[in-house]
């Protein structure tokens, strides 16, 4: 099975891109659409005896 | 010398989250991940106002099992919400979903907790005895462990969100930075990172001059980006090949350098007129990313882009973030950063 990628102008990263904008832009093509709840995660140093 | 804290309490429990995160949580649901009798990781996340229960609870016990060693979870949800009609706690869907879903992973939820702006009460206790009845939040305010994590030097926002004051600086300084604009633009990489790395290991004061400087060095794109990568990485010459780096991806950050960069951006703000902020509120959005917490790395891309709105590389972030991403140098106990180390 082949799978034919077809790059639009709307797909093409801005000209005046950085290569850290591109590099996002990239990444967030394999990750999930915007709207899951933001996360925040620690892992601080907790001592504590329950 | 043991330096353990001891905690007796559910009050306790409640009183470490804070200290924890960094802030008071609102309308949050917040996991707490159990190793025998120790605590493990602490995770938040938005109430589930509109997901679906199995599916939010399938996606908190993926996260919680970035915790390898987790035997069990509490949860504590902060809302000012009221149950719906027939039911006896706010988001009884979800919970029971979550207590199911935690069941399947073998990290049963052990205990759970309902905090309101005004008070705080069992949210698994079904009993009519009175045994769990409502305290006030000053029973987790002046308990033990807020006093003692206060007396070691930790302390916490009352409540989530971030803020700068306008600028009170001088009233030719946009016109200082644009001055110093054409010297960084014309000139190499180098310059501009061997200043950011020179101010990086300064205690204290940073004199106007150096200020405009570096505001002018964060207007050029790809010498920001650069300064970006510089603090996790002293030695790179650019940001061309950063993709992991900028990920959070195989990095061991020294959190220490990383605090001072963003106490210093901060410094940057103070000294920057609106409009040429944006730079640096993404800088210290990123590196809050990279520790994890990604609700302070959220509202510092927003008021990027209200700084200057279509700033890309914010919202490119804020983007990465609304997706739920957890750096991965954030996932991993080893590497992740620690409020007090």
């Amino acid at each position: 099975m082949s799978h034919e990628y077809i790059l639009t102008d709307e797909d093409a990263a801005p000209a005046d891109a950085t290569h850290a904008q591109d590099v996002l832009e990239l990444s967030m093509l394999t990750m999930p659409q915007p709207g899951a709840p933001i996360v925040d995660i620690s892992w601080e140093k907790s001592p504590l005896d329950l | 010398m043991n330096d353990a804290i001891r905690i007796s309490s559910p009050a306790d429990i409640l009183g470490f989250i804070p200290h924890s995160l960094g802030f008071v949580p609102r309308e949050s649901f917040v996991f707490l991940t159990m190793r025998g009798k120790t605590l493990g990781a602490t995770l938040r996340v938005d109430v589930p106002a509109f997901a679906e229960p199995a599916g939010f609870a399938g996606s908190m016990v993926d996260y919680l099992a970035l915790d390898t060693q987790a035997t069990a979870v509490l949860l504590a949800i902060y809302t000012a919400s009221t149950p719906t009609l027939g039911q006896s706690r706010p988001f009884h869907d979800h919970v029971e979903a979550v207590i199911e879903a935690l069941e399947g992973a073998g990290t049963p939820l052990q205990d759970a907790w309902l905090v309101t702006p005004s008070q705080w009460q069992n949210l698994l206790c079904d009993s009519d005895a009175g045994c769990c009845s409502p305290e006030p939040l000053e029973s987790i305010t002046d308990g033990q462990l807020n006093a003692e994590m206060a007396f070691r030097g930790s302390s916490y926002q009352k409540a989530p969100g971030t803020s700068y004051a306008p600028f009170a600086g001088p009233a030719d300084r946009e016109e200082q930075i644009r001055h110093a604009l054409p010297g960084v633009l014309g000139a190499e990489l180098r310059p501009g990172r061997e200043l950011w790395a020179e101010v990086l290991t300064r205690d204290g004061w940073m004199d106007p001059q150096t200020a405009v400087e570096l505001l002018a060095c964060f207007q050029r794109p790809d010498l920001r980006d650069t300064l970006l990568c510089n603090v996790i990485d002293p030695e790179l010459p650019d940001a061309e090949e950063s993709a992991n780096l900028l990920m959070g991806e195989g990095i061991a950050p020294d959190w220490d350098r990383v605090d001072r960069a963003q106490e210093t951006a901060r410094d940057l703000i103070d000294a920057a007129p609106e409009g040429y902020r944006a730079p640096l509120l993404t800088l210290i959005g990123w590196l809050a990313y990279l520790k994890g917490q990604s609700s302070v790395a959220a509202d510092h891309f927003k008021l990027a882009l209200a700084d200057t709105p279509g700033y890309r590389l914010a919202e490119l972030m804020d983007q990465l973030v609304s997706r739920g991403t957890i750096a991965p140098v954030a996932k991993n106990q080893a590497t992740a950063y620690k409020r007090h180390r």
